[in-house]
């Protein structure tokens, strides 16, 4: 009798582990927009709301982007990928490509022939390697904006700049008053990306594109221009001193939300911590400030002398692909079609750019009025954003990172360094 | 196939290591080895075939010889400072000082302290505008030495040396200090009566007596800077222009980062060769008399 027992337990245990491993769909990432669980075991966020639109199980697995990087080469390469994965556009996308589902027939069962026009199209074409579509962008980011303090602009009587020289003079006087004018975590490399691109493209549009395809030289005259700027920045006084040993995040951030650095370049992203009070409030915990300050957000200063300060450039935030193997395929695109359009309104009640057309940002949470217009003022930007953020070979990345810092070094001329980069593009397989 | 029973027993005593070692070591160096002859970005299913061009771009790769003058910088730097300091800090213990029991804890505190926390906390001390030290700098009205630490491609990695310095010296502290109970006391005694001095016994007396544990911290240390990775990732990612770049480090990028898991295995592969090296350098060191 005893033994009959046992044999019913492990056959009911085999039939219910079974069963989860049919239904419950896998997914990691290194953001998961909030699609987990807090530190005390409750659902949180975008996960409360992913249930309630009735996805199915969904095992979330969260990494540090490091970690994240290491293990889905682990886990693609040994055939233990799971159902769904988060991806950058670009280099990291365009590697695991060959592994993905074709997500087109999936779109085109779920919306239609046209569901295309459902999308932003930058992003859509962003997650496209060689005409299959291997993910789909969850949210957008748009970088190449100029966040300013409006508070401590006030307190010493100037105007956010909108040249060049303005940026210059701006930044040195609050320098000379003890304040930190533009900060910048020129030891991360993604954002010095984002600085590049944001120069190149206000003083000759798409050349850096060109040049990233190989239709260009990277020793073309905007972009050592580009870069000679770049390097400027870090002896006319607009880069705070010490500004290779500082990350974008914390130390920028830091700097800049709790009222120590006047200006800052940063993105859409960036949006939830600063503007709304959730998040401001994460922030002044974090960082231990209490004060209020009016954050604003424009573009880079005009450097071209047309009168117009840059414009953004973006790409998607994170995109979620579909693992071929996947033996959950069914399930794992509900899961995705809801992660992906039901929970649009989620990702802009925290003010992320949606990645599909006609969810506007929620502002309900917006710290003030002046944020509100700040707000809107960005998403008048993104309407008309040109360009995109992520590159697509790594390759090219390396040595534009290299060039742009021994250019702030002073190792190299900005000729020496775009020739560098040029080596390296005439290097890539295209 | 056993000449006796002796030799069969040897051979089941070796046997579980041997398999380990197998698993665990000789395989995964004869994967890279095979790898590194070929091009690969670590994932897709296809690989080409390029022979020596790895090995080949490795010798002329500024950015990997870069990362091999700063391991072997911080190599001796770091591993002599921190065998100075620790057999000063065991000499200046054995004598006759109170709350020893509270000295050791202080210096062996850094040891226990993850490495993550150490790279967070010398991040914010060495802050150019915002950091404990330049503060501490300005409020001694020595303005003139403040200085961007991390962000100055001519100090960064001596700044980096300096935390791994403060963190291990306690390690090297321990083992001299345990090395040091085992002198027999006669000697200090037999010493101080023929009229010898400190300086004198230390270096006719402590230093000779604890080769061994000199022999042990160098490979200790050597291994230690061949592996170094997480303060270098933590604080400087390499940077800035390169400056604190490591082997360690540059492996990542490459294979990680940029794909190139066939070139990173070819250079995890001269870190291996490297340690044999130094390692059998160091072991006929000791065992020459």
């Amino acid at each position: 009798m005893g033994n009959f027992f046992k044999m019913i337990v492990i056959c009911f245990t085999i039939i219910s582990f079974t069963n989860i491993a049919k239904s419950e769909v896998t997914y990691s990432c290194w953001n998961c927009m909030m699609l987990g669980i807090d530190g005390e075991g409750n659902l949180e966020g975008a996960r409360v709301d992913y249930n309630a639109k009735g996805g199915p199980d969904i095992a979330v697995t969260n990494y540090p982007y490091g970690d994240y990087l290491q293990a889905l080469q682990l886990n693609m390469i040994s055939g233990t990928s799971d159902d769904l994965m988060a991806f950058q556009v670009g280099a990291m996308i365009n590697q695991y490509a060959e592994y993905l589902e074709d997500l087109t027939p999936y779109c085109e069962k779920e919306w239609g022939a046209n569901w295309k026009d459902k999308f932003l199209a930058v992003g859509i074409d962003q997650v496209t390697v060689d005409g299959k579509l291997v993910a789909l962008p969850q949210v957008m980011s748009a970088a190449g904006a100029l966040w300013y303090n409006q508070t401590i602009l006030d307190q010493y009587n100037l105007s956010v700049p909108t040249n060049w020289d303005e940026w210059i003079s701006v930044s040195n006087t609050l320098k000379d008053n003890g304040v930190i004018g533009f900060m910048h975590g020129a030891k991360d490399s993604w954002v010095n990306y984002d600085m590049f691109i944001g120069i190149a493209n206000e003083l000759d549009p798409g050349v850096i594109y060109e040049a990233e395809a190989g239709n260009a030289s990277w020793t073309h005259d905007s972009l050592v221009k580009a870069m000679s700027m770049w390097g400027e920045m870090f002896s006319n006084g607009i880069m705070q001193e010490g500004a290779l040993g500082n990350s974008q995040y914390p130390d920028t951030h830091q700097g800049f939300t709790s009222g120590n650095a006047a200006m800052m370049t940063m993105g859409t992203w960036n949006n939830f911590s600063t503007f709304t009070n959730e998040g401001l409030k994460g922030s002044k915990a974090s960082y231990g400030f209490s004060e209020d300050f009016k954050y604003g957000i424009t573009g880079l200063p005009d450097m071209n002398g047309d009168g117009k300060h840059g414009r953004l450039f973006a790409s998607p935030d994170v995109s979620i692909g579909m693992s071929a193997s996947s033996s959950n395929k069914d399930e794992a695109w509900k899961a995705l079609k809801i992660i992906i359009e039901d929970l649009q309104p989620t990702y802009a009640r925290d003010l992320w750019v949606p990645s599909m057309n006609g969810v506007p940002f929620d502002m309900s949470d917006a710290t003030s009025d002046f944020a509100k217009a700040a707000l809107e003022y960005e998403l008048g930007m993104i309407e008309n954003a040109y360009g995109k953020r992520e590159f697509i070979y790594a390759e090219i990345k390396t040595a534009l990172g290299d060039a742009m810092q021994n250019v702030a070094v002073g190792n190299m001329t900005a000729l020496e360094a775009m020739e560098m980069v040029e080596e390296a593009s005439q290097s890539v397989k295209r | 196939m056993f000449k006796n029973k002796s030799n069969f027993v040897d051979v089941i005593y070796i046997l579980p290591a041997f398999i380990f070692i197998t698993i665990f070591f000789f395989y995964p160096i004869g994967y890279i080895f095979g790898i590194s002859f070929y091009e690969w970005n670590g994932i897709s299913q296809n690989r080409t075939y390029v022979g020596l061009e790895n090995y080949r771009d490795f010798f002329t790769d500024k950015i990997a010889l870069k990362s091999l003058i700063n391991q072997f910088l911080w190599g001796v730097i770091t591993i002599l400072s921190q065998m100075f300091l620790g057999l000063g800090m065991a000499i200046l213990l054995r004598s006759q000082a109170r709350f020893k029991i509270i000295y050791k804890l202080i210096f062996f505190f850094p040891n226990v302290i993850a490495v993550a926390v150490v790279a967070y906390v010398f991040n914010k001390i060495y802050d150019n505008n915002f950091g404990e030290l330049n503060l501490l700098l300005e409020s001694i009205k020595l303005n003139f030495l403040t200085h961007p630490w991390l962000g100055d491609p001519n100090t960064a990695l001596y700044a980096l040396m300096i935390a791994n310095i403060w963190q291990w010296t306690g390690f090297s502290f321990l083992l001299y200090h345990a090395g040091m109970t085992q002198i027999n006391e006669e000697l200090y005694e037999s010493a101080r009566i023929d009229g010898a001095n400190l300086f004198a016994i230390v270096k006719n007396i402590i230093i000779p007596l604890l080769k061994p544990t000199h022999i042990a911290l160098l490979i200790l240390g050597v291994i230690g800077t061949l592996k170094t990775f997480d303060i270098i990732y933590l604080t400087t990612k390499g940077g800035p222009a390169r400056s604190t770049e490591f082997l360690s480090t540059y492996i990542f990028q490459k294979g990680i980062m940029e794909f190139k898991a066939s070139y990173a295995s070819t250079m995890a592969l001269m870190i291996v060769v490297i340690a044999l090296i130094l390692t059998i350098l160091q072991v006929k060191g000791y065992n020459r008399k």
